[in-house]
């Protein structure tokens, strides 16, 4: 539905993106994951109209909407700082869009109530908005974005102003406000968390590249470079020395993989995803030796770090319920899984 | 002991410039008060019914008003598209430019008269090419004694206040709120009704108001430029009192005159409180320009600034330094002679060392009672006594809202008798000078005196300083920078000022501004040429205060 296509942008000589490719098909939530100055936000508004593109274009429905200016778009966007117009109350916000496409009067207010409705802001119509609390004005702003029956809804940092308490709420809430309208969503976020929780499939974004695109849980299992994997707080990353069909030798031994990698040579690091590591002996394909370093108590497990040798430190978690938790200075065996070795690039 | 006699006087000095207030701006203010409603000693309205029962002032009243709102819609239509280029784009030269543009701010209103009748008068730059090109006999721009050019000279002087006050806010509004209106279907004229505008409301009232009020005062302006056909109120009290010698109606006139004052700062205090900058929104940023469209506009607006902020300025040093076509410094020289003893009593040169001394003498007064005051207005933060100084506050700065032509006629009825006989005294130019510096000097010093934390001052008495020390080596060295620049603000307007000083100057003690403005009255080309060199010598003056201001201001220094 909408395909922005190998998109370009620099400013000032810094290239904030470098060819950028992304598709959102309907009724589908994308979210654009990724450290700040990643280039997420330009992305977004290169596709909103906001910024151009120094080269690439932006299709909508097979057209290409380059030249097509911001204001005739019809998408929705909804701002980290909201933007709610200050000099107008909450129904003259939500109905502001209603009005640039000139609709009635009396539709304009029927509208605007329902979408009131669906925010949960029903009796806020003539409240001022800067005298909204930070969830209503978060709320305000989703409502005056799609009051108008955006084609694309687009969200920047919709929760970044926000505690983090109201923003495990409210981003379960948007979801299901996005869904129930059934449009197609465009989510700007640097939480992995919010990702998570919203997203159908999420892009990662490194430097103004997309690194790698899925579905949340095949970017968990199976990160594809360094950059994700640390980004995800997959952190159990040790640099490949050789890989030798399934034999991949590190500092820390040689690990055994189910099946060579697809593409030969280049520079490897390796993976030990800590879902597939426990300290307890059980099903397992393999084992490592380490030291105890650090052990947290998190409630239903206990964090442990252990040291490898050679620098390098893995961290997983083991449940608390059933299991010997040992002591720092202890030296312990890791066993670990062959479905959590993966190779990165 | 001592140290008791250095706390003692550390108490008494801030009550100084309380004193210096209640005789020298609040006695004259009631000796206007009291010649307008009861000239003979008993109560008697006949000053004011003869006021507002006569044709002639309801004129001037009219004309003053009418004159205020035409200049400030026109200084705010021209002010916006330039507070839009200014916000939005990047080029070089921008910050010099509205640094320059600042500078009418600090030029004395009959330089800058001089400055219009060099460009567009009879023998102006404009008038003589136009005529020696189209070989015509007489000059074909006859904007001499016209609204227009009373309206022109107007926006010089105010388009860069309105200008920075604009963009000054635009600058930090959220770049988001358009984006959002934008995102939501809005462009073109709509962005700027819907959204521009009403976004901008405060910064816009707020600059509108202080127009209307430098407007609604302006004198030299009139009075230059305005020959007899046009008379603001400031203009007619000084008719009245010069011409007509009839005090009472004067005094009611200058009473109006103040009322309004008053009403309008109680007006523009209260909008300046409206404007609240949000820090923590994404500010605009300002990029190059980049359509064709961006160009024009950028070119429009920058053509219209020199065009309308520097022309006079350059027609002012062409005139001076031109006879016939010629360079010469004739005009210069002239400055020395005594021109028949006709129009001045004195060589106009006299008139450069008169300004200096008195800008010194009130630079020093106007220094040493700023910075008591300053001290007075930035101790009473204890408990309690926050409401006094909340009060003191906007007393301090009455004179400025005053204008200086009620200051000067205030001066002239109030101390030419016992108890406060100065008339025949030259002091009186200094002491209404300072009346009008010292505001100045209070806004600059004060905020660096409040940004310096007590403990500082604990630390230093703790190790051993006495109170002198601690003002020596604490207070001083961090409020120096604003003392400077407090006392440039005070020596500029002390060269510059034209209203007052001419009631109080006497006709053997004139300042350069005095001067200026009777040559410019005299036939001949010799007076003509002499006002545009003296006028040269103001601006110069006036522009290397500035540059100094503006380098001080740079480093932080101020609220203005």
């Amino acid at each position: 539905m909408l395909h922005a296509r190998d998109i370009t942008v620099s400013f000032d000589n810094t290239a904030v993106l470098r060819g950028v490719d992304l598709r959102v098909e309907p009724g589908e939530i994308v979210c654009l994951l990724g450290p700040s100055g990643c280039g997420k936000t330009t992305l977004l508004r290169v596709i909103a109209g906001l910024e151009h593109a120094d080269s690439g274009s932006v299709h909508f429905e097979d057209q290409p909407i380059d030249r097509t200016p911001v204001h005739a778009r019809g998408f929705g966007l909804m701002f980290q700082d909201f933007a709610l117009f200050p000099h107008m109350d909450v129904a003259r916000n939500v109905m502001f869009g209603l009005k640039m496409q000139g609709m009635p009067n009396q539709q304009r207010e029927d509208r605007m109530r329902e979408v009131l409705q669906l925010v949960g802001l029903a009796d806020f119509e003539a409240r001022e908005v800067t005298q909204l609390s930070g969830g209503e004005r978060q709320r305000v702003a989703l409502a005056r974005s799609l009051a108008p029956n955006p084609r694309l809804l687009m969200l920047d940092e919709p929760l970044g102003s926000l505690d983090a308490n109201l923003r495990d709420r409210l981003v379960i809430d948007l979801r299901a406000i996005i869904k129930r309208v059934g449009l197609s969503a465009i989510y700007v976020t640097h939480d992995q968390h919010e990702a998570f929780a919203i997203a159908d499939r999420i892009a990662i974004m490194n430097a103004g590249r997309i690194e790698q695109i899925g579905t949340p849980q095949q970017l968990y299992r199976q990160p594809g470079t360094v950059f994700v994997a640390r980004f995800l707080s997959l952190n159990n990353i040790v640099p490949v020395l050789e890989v030798n069909g399934t034999a991949v030798k590190t500092a820390i031994g040689t690990l055994e993989l189910s099946e060579p990698p697809a593409d030969g040579d280049g520079d490897w690091h390796l993976l030990v995803h800590p879902d597939g590591l426990s300290a307890a002996r059980n099903e397992h394909t393999g084992c490592l030796e380490g030291k105890v370093i650090e052990c947290v108590f998190q409630g239903s497990a206990y964090r442990l770090r252990v040291d490898l040798g050679d620098h390098i430190e893995f961290e997983f978690d083991q449940p608390a319920a059933g299991n010997h938790i040992p002591c720092n200075g202890d030296t312990i065996t890791l066993y670990y899984e062959q479905s959590a070795l993966q190779l990165l690039r | 002991m001592v140290t008791r006699l250095l706390r003692g006087a550390g108490f008494g000095l801030p009550l100084i410039p309380l004193i210096f207030l209640a005789v020298f701006f609040f006695y004259p203010l009631a000796s206007i008060m009291l010649l307008s409603l009861a000239p003979e000693g008993r109560p008697d309205l006949s000053a004011f019914s003869t006021v507002l029962g006569t044709r002639r002032y309801l004129d001037t009243l009219w004309f003053t008003t009418w004159q205020a709102l035409l200049s400030t819609l026109l200084t705010i239509g021209l002010a916006l598209p330039g507070a839009y280029v200014f916000t939005r784009f990047r080029f070089p030269g921008k910050s010099l430019l509205l640094s320059l543009a600042t500078l009418p701010f600090v030029l004395p209103t009959v330089v800058v008269a001089a400055a219009f009748t060099a460009l567009v008068g009879p023998r102006g730059v404009v008038n003589e090419g136009l005529m020696s090109l189209l070989g015509m006999e007489s000059p074909p721009v006859q904007l001499q004694r016209t609204l227009t050019l009373i309206l022109i000279a107007h926006v010089f002087y105010n388009y860069a206040v309105a200008l920075r006050m604009i963009s000054g806010y635009w600058a930090n509004q959220s770049t988001r709120i358009e984006e959002a209106a934008r995102v939501l279907g809005c462009s073109g004229w709509r962005l700027w009704w819907e959204v521009r505008l009403p976004v901008l409301r405060p910064a816009i009232l707020a600059a509108a108001v202080l127009v209307f009020i430098f407007t609604f005062t302006s004198f030299g302006v009139i009075l230059i430029l305005g020959g007899l056909r046009y008379a603001t109120l400031e203009v007619e009290i000084y008719r009245q009192y010069n011409t007509f010698l009839n005090l009472p109606v004067a005094a009611a006139l200058s009473l109006v005159q103040i009322g309004s004052m008053f009403a309008m700062m109680i007006v523009y205090t209260r909008l300046q409180r409206g404007i609240v900058v949000d820090l923590q929104s994404a500010q605009q940023v300002a990029r190059k320009p980049r359509s064709r469209w961006d160009y024009t506009l950028l070119g429009a607006n920058v053509l219209l600034m020199v065009l309308l902020l520097f022309t006079p300025l350059l027609a002012l040093v062409h005139r001076a330094l031109t006879v016939g076509g010629g360079l010469t410094l004739t005009h210069f020289s002239g400055l020395g002679e005594n021109p028949r003893g006709s129009v001045l009593f004195v060589p106009p040169v006299i008139a450069v060392q008169n300004s200096l001394i008195f800008a010194l003498v009130t630079t020093l007064l106007a220094v040493s009672l700023g910075v008591l005051t300053a001290y007075l207005l930035s101790r009473q933060r204890g408990r309690g006594r926050l409401s006094l100084t909340s009060w003191l506050d906007p007393l301090f700065m009455l004179p400025l809202a005053t204008s200086a032509v009620t200051l000067g006629f205030g001066f002239i009825i109030s101390m030419d008798r016992p108890p406060l006989d100065l008339r025949s005294s030259r002091i009186l130019i200094p002491l209404a000078h300072t009346l009008v510096a010292m505001p100045f000097v209070v806004r600059s010093v004060l905020p660096a005196l409040r940004s310096i934390a007590p403990n500082v001052r604990e630390a230093a008495s703790v190790l051993g300083a006495p109170p002198w020390a601690v003002w020596r080596y604490i207070d001083l060295p961090l409020i120096s920078r604003a003392i400077i620049v407090g006392a440039t603000f005070a020596f500029t307007v002390s060269m510059g000022e034209f209203g007052a000083s001419l009631f109080v100057a006497r006709p053997d003690t004139p300042t350069m501004p005095i001067v200026i403005f009777r040559l410019l009255g005299q036939p001949g080309i010799a007076n003509y040429g002499q006002a545009m060199a003296m006028s040269v010598i103001l601006m110069a003056v006036c522009a290397a205060a500035f540059v100094l201001i503006e380098r001080l201001r740079r480093a932080g220094v101020g609220e203005f």
